[in-house]
């Protein structure tokens, strides 16, 4: 063999190299998440006595989604639809579901004061305002300042905001809503669920990035991503639970928060460290997917059957239809 | 032609790579992979009652450690009975260890790690535990760890950790993370049930360099670890504002053990082992205990040759510097300090022996402010 045979090989192989197909279906997947009105909908008891039944989408949680290997009926892992579980092994701590991946629709953000922390989820305000009077007015759940005095106008809420995370613009926060749908306005239209046509169910959009497909192992004569038996999408929503908020006091310290998934003292949430202001701004629990059960509790919703995804081209819609009670 | 076969032999030799070479030999009677007996020459321990730090000590158990000689990894397994409880496990590496800091010393608390560490004696041992059943190692022969492959319902291979004793302390205070060189860990059973064995793994993650061996102490006891560490300050005060990781190293101490030609332990308690001299002083100094000497204060003495003194050398010690201040013409105490500091050598990378042993770093290592 001589030189130009050699470089010949070695180009060859570097050139096959490069073409080189690991067999793996990584893909963008996509789809809807339905919730019914009454998931919505909660009979608010305020400060003052009075009483009023809402129907908002403010009042829809995060929703997590799920990859799963299976999910079981009702009453199999629990007293509703819940995916298949690993094995149990440390004491009282439940199995682990090992999902392949997941997604959240709506986010905890920092709420710029510590009374609101655990409280505010991404995509449910139109504006500061907006969400100043829904604490304020429509739950009587006044917001307090760092100085214990009430937050009475949305502007006063931004400046505070922007002062704490050095923001220039209200996108910055990412506290309320942006004109997604860019129609020139930011409305209803713009935040995660909308109620459709019909009014019965908020309709969201999700996505889950650079999803690998995971399939049965057993199937033959199929092909992986598209026809061979896949993952199975499953999710819940954590209803916020405005009645253990109403003695609120200072988040993480022992006091309810309004959502089970949020950890008030998350060691990867903003902690803000002012001369007057000090406190950490709240984020998702570690192990909500991975231990949903921990998280999820009476008031809650989530998907009494998953959707099996064998097909990742396809944009199935998931109903979360099943309320735990 | 040679060219052509040059891909053939590097191919054949990497195809009967192992890396041993890389890694140091085995150290004469000293066990690369250990099974910790029960003091009785038993299997399964029982974890210790402990209600004070004298019983700490009685209750830990020294042991060396070498390398495998090859590219396994080493360390120590034990095997203890449930209690229906909390259990806790804590083990310390020799010897101690810290990053020299090289501002000067403005900080009170940092002035003492100004001077180097000797960073040769140290070795680091990581704990972890679970139940005897998912060990997947075989003890006194390889090391094991608790991963066990668990197939779901599409049949895909899921790796599960059954460690049921992850490190709640590390030099960074950051859970489930292993402490580093030199430094003391521990780990807690939240729970362990009647009837079953757990297995503790001590995995070898390295060896002091000078000398290839580790001493090692472990406490396997009830109840929680946080519980330990209040003992031990009701028996030895750290100073006030103490770090936790100055205090953790030392709930054991002794570690450092003076090596044997031929036994390389277990022993059981501290009244049991032969560690180096000053080993211990040199740790309380580490510590902050009280009425200890400050860790730089040590350091300096054992480079000029004063730790280790008996107390008739120190009391014609302080005789000479007395005289010297009354006639300052008398070079005596001078010319003394001199000889002890030139006949005292710190042997820092080699095996150390009964007159260079030396728990600081060569002080001529000191970087300068600035140097990068």
């Amino acid at each position: 063999m001589n030189r130009t045979t050699l470089l010949a090989v070695v180009a060859l192989v570097g050139s096959t190299g490069c073409r080189y197909d690991e067999g793996l279906v990584v893909e963008n997947l996509t789809g809807t998440v339905k919730i019914p009105v009454a998931a919505g909908t909660q009979t608010v008891v305020r400060a003052d006595g009075s009483t009023e039944e809402l129907t908002d989408s403010k009042l829809i949680g995060p929703v997590f989604l799920g990859l799963y290997s299976g999910v079981d009926p009702i009453n199999v892992q629990e007293a509703y639809p819940y995916p298949t579980r690993g094995p149990q092994f440390r004491g009282d701590e439940p199995g682990d579901t090992y999902p392949y991946g997941g997604t959240t629709v709506g986010d905890f953000r920092f709420p710029c004061f510590e009374d609101l922390v655990c409280k505010t989820v991404s995509n449910r305000f139109l504006d500061f305002d907006d969400l100043v009077d829904w604490f304020n007015n429509a739950l009587g759940d006044s917001i307090t300042d760092a100085a214990g005095q009430p937050v009475e106008t949305g502007d006063y809420m931004r400046q505070t905001c922007y002062d704490l995370l050095d923001a220039a613009n209200d996108e910055e926060v990412r506290l309320t809503a942006t004109d997604r749908n860019d129609d020139g306005a930011v409305n209803e239209l713009d935040l995660d669920f909308v109620l459709d046509d019909s009014g019965e169910f908020f309709v969201a959009d999700f996505e889950i990035l650079q999803q690998e497909h995971f399939y049965d192992q057993s199937a033959e004569n199929c092909e992986p991503g598209i026809d061979c038996p896949g993952y199975t999408l499953w999710g819940f929503m954590d209803t916020p639970n405005y009645a253990a908020a109403d003695d609120s006091g200072v988040a993480g310290e022992g006091v309810a928060s309004y959502f089970s998934t949020c950890d008030p003292s998350a060691q990867n949430s903003l902690d803000i460290r002012e001369y007057n202001v000090e406190f950490q701004g709240g984020a998702f629990f570690r192990d909500i997917l991975n231990q949903p059960s921990k998280r999820i509790d009476g008031g809650d919703w989530v998907a009494s059957e998953g959707y099996r995804w064998d097909n990742v081209y396809e944009q199935p819609e998931l109903l979360i239809d099943f309320e735990v009670f | 032609m040679r060219l052509t076969l040059l891909p053939l032999v590097l191919l054949a030799s990497g195809c009967d790579y192992s890396g041993d070479f890389l890694f140091p030999g085995v150290v004469d009677n000293v066990p690369g992979v250990l099974i910790i007996p029960t003091e009785d020459g038993g299997s399964v321990h029982e974890p210790a009652i402990i209600t004070n730090y004298e019983l700490v000590q009685e209750s830990t158990i020294y042991f060396e450690l070498g390398p495998t000689g090859t590219a396994a990894l080493g360390g120590a397994t034990l095997d203890f009975a449930g209690t229906g409880d909390r259990v806790c496990v804590w083990v310390d590496p020799e010897m101690a260890t810290w990053n020299q800091a090289i501002r000067e010393g403005l900080d009170p608390f940092l002035r003492p790690f100004s001077y180097p560490d000797n960073i040769f004696d140290d070795g680091d041992i990581d704990v972890i535990g679970g139940r005897s059943v998912f060990y997947t190692g075989s003890p006194g022969v390889a090391m094991g760890d608790f991963v066990l492959q668990y197939e779901d319902d599409l049949g895909n291979e899921v790796p599960i950790s059954f460690v049921e004793c992850t490190p709640a302390q590390s030099q960074f205070d950051s859970p489930n993370s292993h402490a580093g060189k030199g430094t003391a860990e521990y780990c807690e059973f939240a729970t362990t049930e009647l009837g079953v064995t757990y297995t503790v793994a001590l995995q070898t993650w390295s060896t002091p360099l000078d000398d290839d061996r580790v001493g090692v102490g472990v406490l396997l006891a009830q109840g929680s670890c946080r519980d330990i560490i209040g003992y031990a300050d009701a028996e030895l005060t750290f100073n006030q504002g103490t770090v936790d990781q100055q205090q953790l190293e030392c709930i054991i101490r002794g570690e450092s053990i003076k090596p044997d030609a031929g036994d390389a332990g277990p022993w059981y308690g501290y009244d049991a082992i032969s560690s180096w001299e000053n080993s211990v002083e040199f740790e309380n100094s580490y510590c902050f205990i009280q009425d200890s000497v400050k860790l730089d204060e040590f350091c300096d003495a054992e480079i000029a040759g004063l730790i280790g003194l008996s107390d008739e050398e120190l009391e014609e010690l302080a005789e000479l510097e007395a005289a010297a201040e009354d006639d300052e013409n008398d070079t005596r105490y001078a010319e003394e300090l001199d000889r002890l500091a030139a006949e005292h050598e710190c042997e820092w990378r080699g095996a150390p022996e009964e007159d260079n042993r030396c728990f600081c770093g060569d002080p001529d290592d000191t970087p300068q402010q600035g140097a990068g």
